[in-house]
């Protein structure tokens, strides 16, 4: 009877707190100036250390963390940059040194003044990560309080030395300094050595094996306060989102018009979808989505899309190592089945576009530079399906009861792997298998569980086709490395470039296309040096290899470009205006580059 | 009182003894077919727009070398890190200890599973009174196929629903966060609204796609209870009606202490539904997310908890239920 | 070989009500007493014809249709369309064989570990006894479905048969307890101990004596083991832990939230609401019918109506 009773009022309570907290919902909605956006970069996770060093650090690019300055990501000008904590930097004719002038109001969290040994601090902490030695870095002199000159390394060759260093993520010396040796510079320089002396280089790997070490103590490093240089400041965290709130000692601190941000987590695109056509973010970024959801997020009449290019394109990749995509000739009769318009429409309405060329670039990116003598030469492989069965049937393929029969006459079965929540692949996949299900190739998409997965599983060479990202970026080094670097087996060990075959499965060659090709032109490369010499090469001076890259691309098809994504994003405009919305370059930063750039404003309130 | 000690004890280490047994699955599991958390690490630093060089740099200075200790050398520091609640590093949280992640996540989960189990206990009991005492009568008749379709009805079709209509198409319900971060935490009423806001939709996932098979349950015991000799003379001596029900509601409770050890576990299983659909930051969320980015470590940890949970809880319940049924205690 | 008199009272002992004609009458019965049985009744032969035949109804391939991409539900499309034109009731038709079968092979492996497990520690009590009903312990504590999403990392269990195989793993606990524990008050009835008496062997008594008395108990089960497994892997594919290539339920649910956007944007909900339908139609068709199960095996409730 006690018992009862006592349950009874339990339930009373359980139900009251239902209904109250029903109420509470519909209430907290009354911000005032709370900028909302959704953080892409990394998980945010309650315990993470406060450390942009950490991958998953509550430490969030543009609002909390700083760098020299903020690249524009244009193809058309590489060079053109936004200024972070640097106020002005200049090169050196021969590329060698980069002379950088810090902003001379820029004040760290605490007040204190942001100098050239914070920025001296930061170089070494980025030897100890590996991305100083990525772009050979070599020494830092601090020329006063507030400039510093970077020196590539001796014979350094690297031509986007400044272009890298002005990336740099600076850290305050009076909290990271601690952590370095007094001598680390003279151990930096030990590790650099890259001569004959056999124990100059044995001191060398040593001194190497100890920055790792550092490396690490680093990215561990958990500071108690978050003490930033950039317009804002870490308040408080949940798993869910990040609070933070304007910070008074920014150097620009009178442009910044913003009292606090929300960076929400990012677990999945529905999320964001979820979040977007509720009106809840006041910027979104670029996010893959179905028409349906752009025409529900368009149907809130503050939210408004902002279309910029992108340099990455979705294609469908061949191991070589299985019969028959080894044959370049089958690889271009699919090119010719795959109907790449019908497939964009279904798996990538709203942020892509058919691709019209095979050539390792975007078209938006191929036009600056692919001349058009070169473009004649370059096959369009439009949607053709009776060419491809020609080439088919030249190949020695049958076609039996509606079905293609490989020479060796068993069935042509083909699995398309895809991953688990990457939805455009997902419904590319499921497209073109009906294509070529219709053509009379029996094919299916194979859903991985994770991404992780797909991408140990595709190196392992487990997968015969599937879904690649090519291009990747507006620097041509990187965007031809994914194709003619680790997946086709070329690799940079020291600077030297090095060729591992197909038949080492360890080593991630995953394409298998021959090291020597011939093209058309009578020209024979090798598509894995072409590359590598990008790296080494200004970009006025890249045209050259980049038409030979493009080119043995399109005779090739390692992989079909089936669509070249656009950089669609959207800001609402009914708390805050004067969002950069002509500026490509500053949208394709975040937008706490745009708050400290005097961009976005609040609404007078109503 | 001392047969009640040696069982507590035996209780306790039969529960770490399965609690050892889940931790040696999960760890031969992981060895049997690892991933490879490098490489898959490596790619996602170059879709991040890292050159290959920085990449790979990146990618040494996190993980260093790999141990290639002996498998059985492993699994007895893996065992002894346990036993000290050291569940290792995670991968996808770089330099974060696995008991820290899981720890932050856990009461979460706790929370969500608690309430929705006390909810559904509450419902499924009152309901399956009236339903029993009104059988006849078509209330009760409804009353019981609502029970029991509901709980047919898989926790991940409810969330579903219950997503679609509060979030979607009628949006006063928020999600996607426990709670509102603008708001300082601690006890204070935006704060406690804010998070009862924010779980109003998972607990009442578990408390629907629950409550049945309390319902179905009492529902049978009380019938049983009803045709008891002891009811039949209260009648007889014409003691009042809500006595009668307060009798008939003591002793048709008993039997439903042994649903809460199946309770326990299928709501824990279903937080991996519950949270996943409403993005709530417990354990079930953690597990897979540790499984999309193969954080083996962070798997296992996760997985552990959840199992230990399980047991404590089971354990609670079984003592809990000597104390309110003194038959079995003797 | 000749039988010994004292054989005779084995065979009087052995209680025959759910073999033969009769049984199939009785059941029939307890069926078309209720009108909702009949209607659970028709839902579950309804799906079980899809399972089979659905399928054939369909080309190998089903056929795509970009104009109709999220199409509203029409005569063409009764349940509307998915994210590339195809209807989702083809969808949902084609899609029932591999959830159904797995369910079955998976509800069958429930069964045979659950009975071989309970008969044995049922009725050889002792050590064995102990050894399985820890293991038993076990498997019923371990929360199943996060167990089988780590497992879903280690082995790649897409196939029918290894996703039967593996949902029946996870799931005989209960069943075992439930066998073992008829098992003991069986293996003390006269019958039991006079087949015991004459020598036969313990595989012939757990086979032959006992296991046809705990039958009517797994014929119960195996409807409710059914739709547990249904659920466990619908939704182990809509989580995406398994990888996937055929169509079925759990992956148009997978598709519908995190791919079509089903959840905020009323254009695809047909797609998300189709397998919802689908799920909801059978378990009101289970549980309707479990209802008329419950009577035929247990006889005390055809009385208590």
């Amino acid at each position: 009877m006690k018992l009862f009773k006592r349950l009874s009022i339990l339930l009373l309570i359980a139900v009251l707190g239902i209904s109250l907290t029903a109420c509470g919902g519909s209430q907290s909605n009354n911000s005032n100036a709370k900028f909302t956006t959704v953080y892409y970069y990394h998980p945010i996770s309650p315990g993470a250390p406060k450390n942009p060093y950490n991958t998953t650090g509550n430490s969030f690019t543009s609002f909390d963390k700083m760098q020299l300055a903020w690249s524009s990501g244009l193809a058309t000008d590489l060079n053109k940059f936004y200024p972070g904590l640097a106020k002005s930097w200049s090169e050196s004719p021969d590329g060698m040194k980069a002379t950088i002038e810090l902003q001379p109001k820029a004040k760290w969290s605490n007040g204190k003044s942001v100098t050239a040994d914070d920025v001296k601090t930061s170089m070494a902490i980025a030897f100890t990560q590996g991305t100083a030695q990525s772009f050979s870095l070599g020494s830092v002199k601090v020329l006063s309080n507030k400039k510093i000159e970077l020196s590539q390394v001796s014979g350094g060759t690297y031509k986007s030395f400044m272009h890298d260093a002005l990336q740099q993520t600076v850290v305050p010396s009076f909290q990271y300094g601690k952590l370095l040796p007094d001598d680390i510079w003279s151990v930096i320089d030990q590790s650099l050595y890259a001569g004959k002396d056999k124990t100059k280089a044995a001191q060398a790997k040593k001194a190497q094996d100890q920055l790792t070490k550092l490396g690490k103590s680093i990215t561990k490093f958990a500071p108690k306060t978050d003490i930033s240089a950039g317009p804002f400041i870490l308040k408080r965290l949940n798993p869910g989102e990040a609070y933070l709130v304007k910070n008074k000692y920014f150097y620009a601190a009178n442009k910044v018009k913003v009292n606090s941000v929300s960076l929400r987590n990012y677990t999945g695109n529905q999320q964001i979808w979820n979040y977007l056509i509720a009106g809840q973010l006041d910027a979104t970024p670029f996010t893959s989505m179905p028409k349906n959801i752009l025409n529900n997020a368009l149907n809130k009449k503050t939210n408004e899309k902002v279309t910029t290019p992108t340099y990455v394109a979705a294609s469908l990749a061949f191991n070589q190592k299985f019969d028959p995509y080894g044959n370049v000739n089958v690889r271009k009769a699919l090119a010719y089945v795959i109907d790449r318009e019908a497939v964009q429409k279904v798996a990538e309405p709203v942020v892509g576009k058919p691709a019209k060329y095979t050539d390792g670039i975007t078209d938006s990116a191929a036009a600056d530079w692919i001349d058009s003598s070169v473009r004649s030469k370059m096959n369009g492989y439009n949607h053709d399906l009776d060419k491809a069965a020609s080439i088919l049937e030249k190949e020695g393929f049958k076609k039996k009861d509606g079905k293609w029969l490989l020479p060796n006459g068993k069935p042509w079965t083909m699995n398309i792997y895809v991953v688990n929540g990457f939805s455009d692949w997902i419904q590319g996949g499921k497209v073109i298998s009906s294509q070529l299900t219709d053509f009379g190739i029996d094919a299916k998409p194979t859903i991985v569980s994770s991404f992780a997965q797909y991408q140990a599983d595709m190196a392992a060479q487990k997968y015969a086709v599937g879904f690649w990202l090519n291009s990747l970026s507006p620097n041509l080094y990187t965007a031809y490395a994914r194709i003619y670097g680790t997946p086709d087996g070329y690799n940079i060990l020291n600077g030297k470039l090095t060729y591992y075959d197909q038949k080492d499965k360890t080593k991630g060659n995953w394409i298998g296309l021959p090291e020597k090709l011939k093209l058309s032109t009578g020209e024979t490369v090798n598509p894995g040096e072409l590359t590598f010499k990008l790296n080494q090469l200004k970009p006025d001076q890249q045209k050259d290899a980049v038409q030979k890259l493009a080119l043995a691309t399109n005779e090739y098809v390692p992989m079909i470009e089936i669509w070249d994504y656009t950089h669609v994003q959207f800001v609402n405009t009914s708390r805050f205006n004067n969002f950069p919305v002509k500026d490509e370059g500053l949208m394709n930063n975040m937008p706490g580059v745009w708050m400290a750039m005097g961009y976005v404003a609040p609404k007078a309130s109503k | 009182m001392r047969s009640f000690l040696i069982r507590l004890v035996w209780r306790i280490f039969s529960g770490i003894l399965m609690v050892l047994a889940v931790a040696s699955l999960t760890f031969f599991l992981i060895r049997l077919m690892p991933g490879d958390p490098v490489s898959a690490q490596y790619n996602q630093l170059i879709m991040q727009g890292m050159t290959p060089v920085q990449a790979e740099n990146q990618v040494k200075v996190m993980y260093g070398f790999i141990p290639d200790e002996p498998v059985g050398e492993q699994f007895i520091n893996y065992i002894w890190g346990l036993l000290h609640f050291d569940f290792g590093q995670s991968i996808s949280y770089e330099g974060i200890g696995v008991s820290h992640i899981i720890l932050t996540a856990a009461p979460w989960t706790l929370i969500l599973v608690f309430t929705g189990l006390i909810a559904s206990f509450l419902i499924g009991v009152l309901a399956g009174v009236i339903s029993a005492i009104k059988r006849s009568s078509p209330s009760g008749t409804v009353l019981t196929v609502s029970g029991s379709l509901l709980h047919g009805v898989p926790q991940f079709v409810m969330g579903l629903l219950l997503a679609y209509l509060f979030t979607a198409l009628w949006p006063i319900l928020p999600f996607g966060a426990p709670y509102d971060s603008s708001i300082d935490p601690g006890f204070n009423w935006p704060f406690i609204s804010s998070l009862m806001s924010h779980a109003v939709l998972p607990v009442v996932t578990y408390a629907l796609s629950s409550y049945g098979g309390w319902l179905l349950t009492m529902k049978s015991s009380v019938i049983t209870v009803l045709g008891d000799d002891f009811i039949l003379a209260s009648e007889i001596r014409g003691l009042k009606s809500s006595t009668i029900v307060g009798y008939i509601a003591h002793n048709a409770i008993l039997p439903l202490f042994t649903l809460f050890t199946l309770s326990i576990g299928f709501m824990f299983g279903g937080s991996v539904f519950i949270e996943n659909i409403f993005d709530y930051p417990g354990l079930g969320n953690l597990l897979l997310k540790s499984i999309d980015t193969r954080d083996y470590p962070l798997m296992s940890g996760a997985f552990l908890l959840i199992t230990i949970a399980v047991i404590v809880a089971n354990i609670i319940t079984d003592f809990l239920y000597t104390f309110v049924d003194p038959r079995i205690r003797r | 070989m000749p039988i010994p008199d004292t054989a005779q009272p084995v065979h009087a002992f052995k209680p025959k009500p759910y073999n033969g004609v009769s049984f199939w009458k009785a059941a029939w019965k307890s069926i078309t007493r209720k009108k909702s049985r009949i209607i659970g009744f028709a839902i579950i032969i309804l799906f079980t014809l899809m399972a089979i035949f659905g399928p054939y109804l369909y080309s190998s391939h089903l056929p795509i249709n970009t104009n109709a991409i999220y199409a509203p539900i029409s005569w063409k499309y009764p349940l509307g369309t998915d994210f590339e034109g195809t209807s989702n009731l083809a969808l949902i038709i084609t899609g029932a064989r591999y959830v159904l079968l797995a369910a079955a092979l998976g509800a069958l492996f429930t069964v045979i570990f659950g009975t071989v497990m309970g008969l044995i520690a049922g009725y050889f009590v002792g050590w064995s006894d102990s050894i399985i009903m820890r293991i038993t312990d076990f498997f019923l504590t371990i929360p199943s479905f996060p167990l089988l999403v780590v497992l879903s990392t280690v082995w790649n269990f897409g196939h029918p048969l290894a996703m039967g195989f593996i949902l029946g793993i996870t799931s005989w606990g209960g069943m075992a307890r439930a066998v073992r524990s008829q098992t003991l008050s069986l293996r003390e009835r006269g019958f039991v101990e006079a087949a015991r008496g004459l020598g036969l062997s313990p595989f012939y008594i757990l086979f032959r004596e006992i296991l046809p008395n705990v039958s009517s108990y797994i014929g119960m089960n195996l409807l409710t083991s059914i739709t547990g497994c249904i659920y466990a892997e619908v939704g182990l594919f809509f989580l995406g832990v398994v990888p996937f290539h055929v169509n079925n339920w759990g992956v148009m649910l997978n598709m519908a939230v995190f791919s079509a956007g089903a959840m905020s944007s009323p254009d695809a909900l047909p797609y998300l609401l189709s397998p919802l339908l689908a799920l909801l139609l059978l378990t009101l068709g289970i549980v309707l019918f479990l209802d008329a199960v419950d009577e035929m095996f247990n006889p005390r409730l055809k009385e208590d109506v």
